[in-house]
Formats: C-alpha cells, structure tokens, sequence
C-alpha cells in the first residue's frame, strides 16, 4: 500500500511516497535555507508562499521518482502540526484537494510522531515498544511508544528545547542561520576542556538549559573579544553539557522503563557528538536506532509512515499540537 | 465544469459554471473563511468533471486565502485540469453593474479596496473614497465601521450572485502554471513576525 507524505511545517518543503509505512519509495526534500538566510531566521509569511510554490514540482517529482502514478495512491498524509500555522494551512490544503481529486483518503499527522516513525524507515523489523529521545529546535522529549499510534511523554525541557538552546549559542558566538550544522563544524574544531560550562541537571527527566545559555552569555562577556580557538572551545563545551544533558535523562529513563528499542531522531539528532555519545550511553543495553540525516530534518516520508500506522484524523490545522494528538 | 472557490473574505463561497459561463450551482457560507470546502465542493458537482478552477488570490484574510487556494491548487493539480487566479476585488466589483468601490477584509479594523480606474489599496474606514457605494463581504464590525464612516454599502438585491460575477471576471482572466500561483498581499510580511 502506497502513501504520499507531505510535510511543510516549517522550513522544509517535502513529498514521498512510502510502501507499507517502511520503504521509502521517493522523499523529495526543498531546503528555504537560502531563502531566509538574510533574515537570520525563518520568517513565517515567506516560507508559506515557498510552500505554496514548490509544492506542484516536489509532488511530480516524488511521484516520478518512486514510479509510482497517482491511481496507485491509497493514502494520503500531511503534517497537521505543531508548526507555523500559514505553512501548515498550505499543505493540508494542497493534500484535501488531491484527496478530492484522486478519491483517496487524506489522514492529518502529527508532526512529532513523524520524527519517531523516522526510525521505521531506517529499520524495517522496527516495533513498539520504542523508547523515544525526539530533540529538534521546538522539542527535547523523552517518549515512550507502547504501541504504534500512542505516545507518553515521560521527560521534557522546563525552558529552552535543545535546538533552540544550540540556536541561541550559535547565535551568541557569531554564527549565523542556520545554526545547526554552523555549531557542529565550529565545536569540532573546538576543546570543551579549555571552557567548561555548567552541566544543566534538573531532578527526575526534567530538562533545562536557560542556565546554560546565561553561563554562556556571561563567559563571553567576561572574555571581551573571545578569538576564534576560544569561541570553538566554547562552542565545544556548549555542545557537550547539552549533548551530557540529554543522555543523562535518557539513561535514567532507560533504567526506569527498560526498552529493548531505543530511538533517538530530530533535527538536534543530526548532531555529531550526539549520534557518537549516544551509542556509548545506551550500549548493549538496548538497540539504538538513530535514522539517518536525511530522516533526522523535517522530511515527508517520516510523515507518511505516521499516516499509514496511526489512526485516521482530520486533516485540521493545530500550530501548537502536542504528542497526544 | 468550471470550478470558483473563494474564501478570501469574511464569507466563503463556491460556484459550479457551464462552460458557457451560466451558474450551474453556488453556494455562500455566511460565516468566516473556513467551512467545509472539500464536503461543499463535492455536493455541488455531483461528480461531474471539471474543465478547470478557479481560485480568488487575495488580497484577504490570511487563513482563509491559504485554505482556499492551497485546495483549488491540489485538486487542480489532481485531476491535471488548469489553475485560474482571480483577483478577490474583482470579483466584488463585478457583482455590479454600475461602478462600486469593491472592499475586503484585512483585519484589524482595516479594508482592502478597489475603486473603479484605480490601483488596489489598504486603508481605514476613515479614509476610504466615498463617490461609490461599495460592496464586498466584510466581518460585521467592520461594515459597521465603514458605515459609520460614512460609507454607502451597494443594497444585496442590486447585486449579481457571486458565481454571475466571477463569470465575468473569468472571461478575462488567464491560467497559470501550477508553479506560479500566488497569493497577494498588500501587507508587508514583516508585520506577520
Ligand atoms: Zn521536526
């Protein structure tokens, strides 16, 4: 059975098409990098008129690639939320008009089950129940999956997701959008032990990194004109207490809920030092699965393997969606 | 069968066209931009095919112009059938026959307008032209505000149905590739941060 996913909750505009929720047959994926890099940040009203006018050459292209026409369509799917709602509201309208097109059945997902059911694209004997880490700029959630289509969170930040706190630093140290991949280059070349920073911990799977950011915020004050090995070193300490920080909680919760599948995957899970480290912490104890980089960033093909597992939900636009819908 | 949907404005609405233009059906919600536009369109063709939609571009209300225009370009582009963009003002302007000042909503108090000869404009309800009655669907606060300002809104009776007007309006106005469709703003993205 064939799904066409369609994904444009944020900056990425993308189209797949998936078989039985597992194989992807094509996952198209347009990058507004360069459209908002000016801006130094995503600017909402632009990456919805984007949406809107790349969304007809992703759809022929992800059909071309997987061979697939649209009578052999069985389910649509499109990310529902959480995201910015003007893109939101493009590609759930793009997808009730194929669906009345094509007389085919159109299911709204949730964005952050799609970053979970990443995993299951990456490993197809995959199955609930999963142990869950989903970290991108908007979350840090420790999840538990007990069987496909419900989610628990057990742990979360109290202030800053993890990909926001990375953003704020890049930012702090003169990198510019988008901040991922700048921080991860800069703290390679960078030694956390030449600037430690404080280790964030918070009792029981609470996250928090907003004393992080200030303890950051006041090194480099302190430095005045940080030269370029200092800021690597900082960007390097940075890196490692939140990378540090996530494990921490995913450890304690891999103690207190024993999983035999572990699934690390968002935007934040891209992160070198984060895929490294995060293979040691879980070790032997369970099978880690961390989708590849391209399942990690916002992608179409997470969001039609969702659709094809979860149950069936309107396609209603909800900006602020939480796990449970 | 020639497909309208506009939801641009304060109502919404959708219209069946034959080929000669007459209105084979047409349906205007009285409430806000986002009703059941799949459902509506659905009941109205009775599975007759489309030759083509069309679809009212704005300038509008910021969901329902994407609701509306993101459907007509997906099912559009399902059924391989051509896009057609049509400004939401000129639709208002074509309900009538004598010369009006068409209107529509921009929130927050404010109106995009468009007076016969001239360019499109967002004003205040204060400071809107009064040489012409105007018409267009507006939320009711902002009738009443325009009203209070002194402006003369255009009686319904004297009105052609929307799906007459955008018949018209059609009769000139181009398809485009599915690529190229968009949505316009006299407001400047910036204000949206
Ligand atoms: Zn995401």
């Amino acid at each position: 059975m064939l799904t066409l996913g369609i994904e444009t909750s944020c900056d990425e505009t993308s189209v797949a098409v998936v078989e039985d929720g597992r194989k992807t047959l094509s996952n198209v994926i347009h990058s507004q990098v360069q459209l908002h890099a000016g801006f130094g940040g995503v600017v909402p009203e632009l990456a919805a008129r984007d949406h809107l006018e790349r969304l007809p050459g992703l759809l022929e292209l992800a059909l071309e690639r997987a061979g697939a026409r649209p009578s052999d369509i069985e389910l649509i799917a499109a990310t529902r939320g959480p995201g910015l709602a003007g893109c939101l509201l493009v590609g759930t309208g793009i997808a009730e008009g194929l669906s009345a097109a094509w007389s085919v059945p159109l299911t709204g997902v949730n964005h952050l089950w799609g970053h979970m059911y990443s995993a299951m694209l990456a490993v197809p004997d995959l199955e609930p129940p999963l142990l869950g880490l989903v970290v991108s700029g908007a979350h840090s959630d420790l999840v538990r999956m007990p069987e496909h289509g419900r989610f628990e969170v057990i742990g979360r930040t109290r202030d800053d997701a993890a990909g926001e706190a990375f953003d704020k630093a890049a930012r702090m140290l003169g990198l510019g959008y988008p901040v991922g991949p700048a921080l991860d280059r800069l703290a390679r070349t960078g030694d956390a032990r030449r600037q430690r920073l404080p280790r964030p911990s918070l009792p029981g799977l609470e996250y928090s990194f907003s004393g992080l950011k200030t303890a950051l915020l006041y090194r480099l004050r302190d430095l005045g004109d940080a030269d370029e090995q200092t800021r690597a070193d900082l960007g390097a300490a940075f890196e490692e207490s939140v990378v540090e920080s996530l494990l921490e909680k995913l450890d304690a919760a891999l103690t207190q809920v024993p999983s035999k599948e572990v699934v690390v995957a968002g935007g934040v899970a891209a992160n070198t030092l984060l895929r490294r480290r995060a293979a040691e912490v879980v070790g032997d104890r369970a099978r880690l699965t961390m989708p590849p980089l391209e399942l990690c960033t916002d992608n179409a093909a997470m969001i039609a393997a969702a659709g094809h597992f979860g149950a069936r939900h309107p396609a209603t636009v909800d900006p602020s969606l939480g796990w449970g819908g | 069968m020639i497909l309208v949907i506009d939801t641009s404005s304060a109502r919404s609405a959708i219209a069946l066209l034959r080929p000669d233009g007459s209105v084979a059906g047409e349906q205007v919600s009285q409430s806000g931009p986002v009703f059941g536009l799949a459902d509506g369109v659905r009941v109205m063709r009775e599975g007759r095919p489309l030759s083509r939609v069309a679809v009212a571009t704005g300038p509008g209300s910021f969901t329902g112009l994407r609701v509306g225009v993101s459907f007509g370009l997906g099912l559009a582009m399902g059924l391989k059938v051509p896009i057609v963009p049509l400004p939401t003002l000129a639709i208002q302007a074509a309900r009538s026959e004598e010369p009006v000042l068409a209107v529509s909503e921009a929130g927050r108090g404010r109106v995009y307008h468009l007076a016969p000869g001239r360019e499109a404009g967002l004003a205040e309800a204060g400071e809107l032209p009064q040489e012409w009655p105007a018409v267009g669907w507006l939320r009711p606060a902002t009738q009443e505000a325009l009203i209070a300002a002194g402006v003369r809104m255009q009686d319904e009776s004297r009105l052609r149905t929307f799906g007459a007007a955008a018949a018209l309006v059609l009769k000139t106005a181009r398809e485009v590739a599915y690529d190229s469709l968009r949505l316009e703003y006299m407001q400047s993205f910036a204000s949206k941060f």
